[in-house]
């Protein structure tokens, strides 16, 4: 049968099967085939389901993740026990492993909910996380945003660029509530003191450093 | 302020944002940004979350993707009531808009359950088909729930790699397993006369496939679904 010959799988699927988008996996399963995947591919575990992310990263998502970088390093660098993490895949739960645009977490022996296990991932909840979104509509104000929640991360900093717009959300009875600004655009985390974040600067491109350093002698005090 | 510049966002924003991968959007929207996208891409909305393709197509995706649409069309030649499409863009609800691999329907015009919106389908078709790499797809989960709840009569999923054929048909709302007969033959309550032989599918047996499906086509079932749906049409006309 001749067309049967071409159709035929003549090739043994692989023996860790690809990601595709939009699987449904429990974390352990993902993780093992996110190994095995080629090494530009970026995929997050959310709720269950699997995103992959194939789009070019744009220069103002660059941008802002690099300022970010900076604005949370520095408070690192100025914290004891407290570390930054750029890009570096979380596990949270049996369906959720995302790789947030950036967190911080205190260290286990200083009172941190997450651990680094012995393959280096970061299994537990980081105290912050940091996404910078193309849009409200993306993800990251939805379903990572419930994961997130469920999760327990203390504070979650989503960062909207072409709204010009930070919604930061602090978990309070396991429910994420927003946190405002003051009148001068000036945002300070409730779990890390100290961690004050300029929005106004931020989108007008003005120095982050002079709040961080506000907060920083605020709490230094 | 030499740093102030560097992150300013230079350029504006498109005047229709691009799809995303899991945005949340409604139907229209979704519509409206996925006629902005480049030509190459496909995008689906389920369940209110898009979903965007962009892996290139395996040959044991397209292999069946083709049988099952000659087995589609051979059926349909029968009656010009039925109509098949290949990847048309299906707007099911406020949150649901895709491209099945392949769709079988009854005709606007005898009565069947969708209708033409421009370009597109709009409305459940009465058999869907997908073509999934395994049973962990979407294919078998949110898309699944969407027609299901959509009310898309009969949903028929292949999957590659477990080599399986899964056909649900729609009982009270939720989709059952159809059963194949004692012969393992599969035969759609919808269309009847659609039979399938799922190991000839599997194994891409076109020949064995229209076969079964003469068989069917020949069978006293299809041949008083055809008169009967023929005099309810002319008393219609009349």
């Amino acid at each position: 049968m001749a067309v049967a010959r071409s159709i035929e799988t003549q090739r043994e699927p692989p023996e860790v099967p690809r990601l595709e988008n939009g699987d449904r996996l429990d974390q352990p399963t993902f993780h093992e085939r996110y190994l095995a995947m080629p090494a530009n591919a970026r995929a997050e575990l959310i709720g269950g389901i699997v995103y992959l992310m194939t789009s070019p990263v744009s220069r103002t998502h660059g941008r802002f993740h690099a300022t970010l970088d900076w604005w949370l390093s520095e408070y690192a660098r100025s914290t004891p026990a407290v570390e930054g993490l750029d890009n570096t895949t979380v596990i949270l739960g049996v369906f959720t492993e995302p790789q947030p645009d950036l967190a911080l977490r205190h260290l286990p022996d200083h009172g941190g909910g997450s651990e680094v296990r012995e393959d280096d991932y970061v299994e537990g909840s980081p105290e912050l996380v940091v996404e910078v979104s193309t849009s409200s509509a993306a993800y990251d104000l939805n379903q990572k945003k419930a994961d997130y929640e469920q999760a327990a991360v203390q504070e979650y900093i989503v960062v909207l660029p072409h709204e010009r717009e930070v919604r930061w959300f602090s978990l309070v009875n396991g429910q994420y509530q927003p946190i405002n600004s003051g009148d001068d655009g000036v945002f300070k985390s409730e779990v890390f003191p100290g961690l004050w974040l300029d929005s106004q600067a931020l989108f007008e491109g003005g120095d982050l450093r002079e709040a961080l350093k506000d907060g920083l002698a605020t709490e230094n005090q | 302020m030499a740093v102030a510049r560097s992150i300013e966002t230079q350029r504006e924003p498109p005047e229709v944002p691009c799809l995303e991968n899991g945005d949340r959007l409604d139907q229209p929207t979704f519509h409206e940004r996925y006629l902005v996208m480049p030509g190459d891409v496909r995008a689906e909305l389920i369940e209110g979350t898009v979903y965007v393709m962009s892996s290139p197509v395996t040959r044991d995706h397209a292999g069946p993707h083709a049988l099952i649409v000659r087995w589609l069309d051979t059926f349909a030649d029968e009656w010009d009531a039925l109509e098949t499409f290949d990847n048309v863009t299906v707007i099911l609800s406020r949150n649901g808009e895709v491209q099945p691999d392949a769709i079988l329907r009854i005709k606007p015009s005898h009565g069947g359950n969708t209708v033409d919106r421009g370009e597109y389908v709009e409305g459940a078709p009465e058999l869907v088909i997908e073509i999934a790499r395994s049973s962990v797809a979407y294919d078998l989960h949110q898309k699944k729930r969407l027609y299901e709840r959509a009310g898309a009569s009969e949903y028929l999923v292949l999957l590659v790699t477990e080599q399986e054929i899964r056909w649900f048909v729609l009982e009270k709302g939720h989709y059952q397993m159809l059963k194949p007969g004692p012969d393992g033959i599969l035969r759609s309550r919808q269309f009847p006369g659609l039979w399938l032989d799922p190991r000839a599918m599997i194994e891409g047996a076109g020949r064995r496939v229209l076969e079964v499906l003469r068989e069917g086509i020949a069978s006293p079932e299809h041949q008083a679904w055809i008169a009967a749906r023929k005099e309810n049409g002319s008393r219609q006309v009349d």
